[in-house]
């Protein structure tokens, strides 16, 4: 039989930019990406939607130049979702298999997430993801499917990933006022692991960081399973307002001296090293010192990593030697010089840039550390679309998604 | 907190006369506000006044009385310098946090046109915003034999209050037309100007905080003020005996009728009665059917009824009528990402049943409040319920409504076309935030800093010197920044013709002062870890830190 193809659309709302990206799938897995949209995002701060109207109009801009570029029109959407407020956490859950049952089944996988997920969130609060890291069989470790297998007892660790339930609404509900419907919601940098690490990596050990202009997130992968995840409320969008505050340059200025002139690389010993700045609108231009512009770059960014070390440390979950596959660094923010040796140094593992040819069509887009969250929306897509029908512990799409839709705000 | 300011939604679950309303009468125009509210039966303990001038401060009978900014003006008042206003309130942050923290809604009462009323007003109504307060402001601007100066202070604060308050009530001092008789005197014209205000406030606070026969929720109060800016006449009348109705209706209207946009292009019209417990029912629908009459059939019409013992057989009628501000159409390059809330116009609002203005009699609705379609949007719009641009189910109106439905297309009236907002630069990613204002240069430093070449970032207080013509840079004037202007303070010489250093953060030995402004971040919802408010650069975090 024709291998089928099938399109989805990943539709990344961050605070820099909205980036949608139409693919079609096919069996080989490669994903060929038929149209992409970009937009300047407003009316986003730190990854979240503060301003509707201005929202809808970047969305719509998007959404439309994809749509002219493939020629299909979009209704649905993989939405990636990102804020401060977004935690991961590890928790247990273990059951007894009733001796007339003997086997394992499936509802006892459903009875374990319930058990795991019971674990008092805040009423604000609810679950973006309930991931299965371990199954573990009558103390036998790493059992990748248990259901038929005989047990006495059953137990799973989990990642939990939630976060606060109306802004991950508001989110939604800007999309859905497009209008498209939201397929399914997806924490970013899920989805950007999707496209930029392989199984590989997962085995060994990996920590993802995606750099974005609102927010900093983050997913660490250990034995091949999400071992920690979060999201920090600093980005690049800290990086260019502290050029601006302490430089004292104009934020567009800021923003333009972030992208080409500075590096985290420093030396304070260095002291009169001046680099030209161009005018800009009023800003009659000049000269400022790079030695400064290094250094207050280079300490946000050390703090940033510093911070998601400390959170990473929290959960007990990071070891560098356990890291074999190291640290992979995406988004806007990994492209700033010398970005990587700083992660090294704090993280204390390989650096790596992520963004690689996982796509065809337009390669070079592709390869865009920019892209990876929206095709790994789509990639995100097609994983849970191959999924064996019928199979229960993957509810209908839409369903899970029933949560977070449709209720009052 | 959150950084979106709580909308009406939220109000609405509110209990009857639940909301904590706290008046606040700022700068020497809003102390003679409150004497007037308090004395026209408002409760002084919902009073709180601000001002520099301590002796101003000393009369007045507001539970809560408050310096402002004593080391900077010493209790003697800003001399009309909206500078020193708002450095003396910003001088008293903390306590204005203290003061307001609680308060469901605040009503900013002020004159506009001053110093500590027009420095102060916006930086107020930005603390309240941020301590969860819904602010109300009510001001006026000043009568045109005050002078430029002050109408342009007066529209620049105004335009600064825009982005923190949740709605504006503007009245132009000007327009009161004759509620002055012409031969009175200044003082008398300025009387005026207060009652105008505080009458005003009292009918919204009454309307708010003592419900009386026919109640008025915020969500009404709100897309009365269509949206969030709104041009308002005032008329009063009161009158005493027989026919106590009628007159003081007229006389409220006559003010109106001057007027020649008034009563016809009003898109909101709200109606306070306010009688001792003698008011019947007929006074009242009297009272709706005249204003009914005179107004457009679509204008919206809110009657809100107080009686009272302490208003002693006079019964007052208060007319407000209120035109939707022009939206403003700000240009996209000036467009801040997100930090100024939109207005959002009603007219997605589908028309409400229309009932014909004279037949339908008044009848005495029940004690429902009368409900608007779609609170959310009348408050900034961002997170209004499902379905916003969609529009929603009519609701029914109330039975003596004469009319609800589209809002008149705004009129812009030429004295609002306010200045443009001061960001100077156009802008590629949309950020329209001034750059910080300049402060004087710090010396050039010891021995790991170097000042900088690039001159001071221009700024609002900058005056804008025309540069001098540039003949084809040289190499060397292109890596020494451009020729210095003469208003710049001095800087210490460093080599001969060194152009001006920018300020130098944190030289060693200064001590570090953090920018009176978050730039990006300002107003925003802090990203804080472990108490620490992270959007402050992390370099002055930590050169502070290290002393």
């Amino acid at each position: 039989m024709k291998p089928r193809t099938k399109t989805f659309v990943g539709l990344e709302i961050g605070t820099s930019k909205v980036c949608v990206i139409q693919g079609e799938v096919r069996a080989d897995e490669g994903i060929k990406l038929l149209g992409i949209g970009q937009a300047v995002s407003r009316g986003v701060r730190k990854g979240e939607i503060v301003d509707f109207e201005l929202a809808h109009t970047s969305l719509s801009k998007a959404v439309e130049m994809a749509e002219k570029q493939s020629n299909l029109p979009i209704k649905e959407v993989y939405l990636g979702i990102s804020g401060g407020h977004i935690e991961g956490g590890n928790h247990d859950a273990r059951i007894a298999i009733p001796e007339v049952q003997q086997i394992v089944v499936e509802e006892d996988l459903e009875d374990l997430k319930e058990m795991a997920r019971d674990i008092q969130l805040h009423p604000s609060r609810a679950f973006l993801h309930s991931i299965v890291r371990d199954y573990i069989v009558d103390g036998r470790q790493k059992v990748v499917n248990p259901v038929g297998v005989p047990a006495k007892e059953l137990a799973a660790h989990y990642h939990l990933i939630h976060g606060v339930r109306s802004r991950v609404q508001n989110t939604i509900r800007c999309v859905r006022e497009l209008p498209i419907e939201v397929e399914d919601i997806v924490f970013s940098p899920l989805a950007a692991a999707q496209v930029l690490l392989t199984r590989q990596h997962k085995d060994d050990g990996v920590l993802l960081i995606d750099l974005g202009g609102g927010t900093s997130d983050y997913v660490l992968y250990r034995d091949g399973a999400v071992a920690a995840s979060g999201s920090l409320g600093i980005g690049g969008d800290h990086v260019t307002n502290d050029i601006h505050l302490v430089c004292r340059v104009p934020l567009q200025v800021a923003e333009r001296v972030k992208t080409r002139l500075a590096s985290v690389y420093y030396d304070s010993r260095n002291v009169g090293q001046l680099v030209a700045v161009e005018p800009d609108g009023e800003f009659p231009g000049g000269e400022l010192d790079q030695t400064l512009l290094n250094q207050v770059v280079h300490m946000r960014i050390r703090e940033t990593f510093e911070l998601i070390r400390g959170d990473l440390e929290a959960t007990g979950m990071y070891d560098p030697a356990q890291v074999k596959a190291g640290v992979f660094l995406t988004g806007g923010g990994s492209l700033l010089t010398g970005i990587h040796d700083l992660a090294k140094a704090v993280f204390g593992v390989a650096v790596h840039q992520g963004g690689g040819d996982v796509a065809s069509g337009n390669r070079t887009t592709a390869e865009n550390p920019q892209f990876a969250t929206a095709i790994g929306l789509i990639r995100y897509a097609q994983l849970l679309d191959e999924r064996p029908a019928g199979k229960k512990t993957a509810p209908a799409v839409g369903a899970r998604l029933g949560g977070w839709l449709g209720k009052a705000s | 907190m959150i950084e979106i300011p709580r909308t009406a939604g939220d109000f609405a679950k509110r209990e009857r006369g639940g909301y904590k309303v706290r008046l606040l009468g700022l700068g020497g125009a809003g102390l003679n506000i409150m004497s007037r509210v308090a004395s026209e039966g408002g409760d002084a303990k919902l009073m709180t006044v601000l001002d520099t001038d301590v002796r101003a401060l000393k009369s007045s009978r507001a539970a809560v009385r408050l310096q402002l900014g004593s080391d900077v003006t010493h209790g003697m008042g800003c001399g009309g310098d909206p500078d020193l206003g708002r450095e003396s309130a910003e001088m008293s942050e903390a306590q204005i946090r203290e003061i307001l923290r609680g308060s469901d809604l605040v009503f900013l009462c002020v004159g506009l046109g001053g110093g500590t009323g027009s420095g102060a007003a916006p930086m107020i109504a930005r603390v309240a915003k941020e301590e969860g307060c819904f602010v109300i402001a009510a001001v006026t601007l000043p009568f045109h034999f005050e002078g430029r100066r002050r109408q342009q202070q007066a529209l620049d604060s105004l335009t600064e209050l825009r982005r923190s308050a949740g709605a504006l009530l503007t009245f132009e001092n000007d327009r009161m037309g004759d509620l002055i008789v012409p031969s009175s005197g200044v003082q008398e014209a300025f009387a005026a100007a207060d009652r105008m205000i505080s009458q005003s406030v009292r009918a919204i606070t009454v309307l708010l905080d003592k419900p009386g026969m026919i109640r008025v929720t915020l969500e009404d109060l709100l897309s009365f003020l269509n949206g969030k800016d709104a041009k308002c006449n005032f008329g009063f009348g009161e009158a005493e005996g027989g026919g106590r109705a009628e007159k003081a209706t007229a006389e409220a209207l006559a003010h109106h009728l001057k007027e020649p946009a008034g009563l016809a292009e009003a898109s909101s019209v709200l109606i306070h009665l306010a009688g001792d417990n003698s008011v019947t029912f007929a006074e009242v629908e009297h009272v709706a059917a005249a204003v009914s009459a005179k107004v457009h059939p679509e204008c919206k019409v809110l009657l809100g009824v107080s009686a009272s013992q302490e208003l002693e057989k006079k019964l007052s009628v208060a007319i407000i009528t209120s035109v939707d501000q022009a939206r403003r159409m700000s240009r996209p390059d000036m467009e801040p990402r997100g930090q100024e809330l939109q207005v959002t116009p009603l007219v997605d609002l589908p028309p409400l049943i229309r009932q014909a203005p004279m037949a339908a009699p008044v009848r005495m609705p029940s004690p429902m409040p009368v409900p608007m379609a779609n609170p959310a949007p009348a408050a900034g719009g961002l997170f209004g319920g499902e379905g916003r641009t969609g529009g929603l189910p009519p609701v029914a109106a109330q039975p003596f409504e004469p009319g609800k439905g589209l809002p008149v297309q705004p009129a812009v009236s030429p004295l609002m076309a306010g200045p443009a907002p001061m960001a100077p630069a156009p802008v590629s990613l949309g950020q329209s935030l001034p750059p910080p204002p300049p402060m004087a240069p710090l010396p050039p430093s010891g021995p790991r800093q170097v000042p900088f070449a690039v001159p001071p970032a221009p700024g609002p207080a900058m005056p804008k010197e025309p540069l001098p013509p540039m003949s084809p840079p040289t190499s060397e004037q292109v890596f020494r920044g451009l020729p210095v202007s003469p208003v710049s303070a001095a800087p210490t010489g460093e080599a001969p013709e060194a152009p001006r250093p920018i300020r130098t953060p944190g030289a060693l030995g200064d001590p570090l002062d953090y920018p009176a402004s978050k730039g990006r971040f300002e107003g925003t919802e802090p990203t804080k870890v472990s108490g620490v408010d992270l959007d402050w650069p992390t370099f002055l975090r930590k050169k502070r830190a290290q002393g």
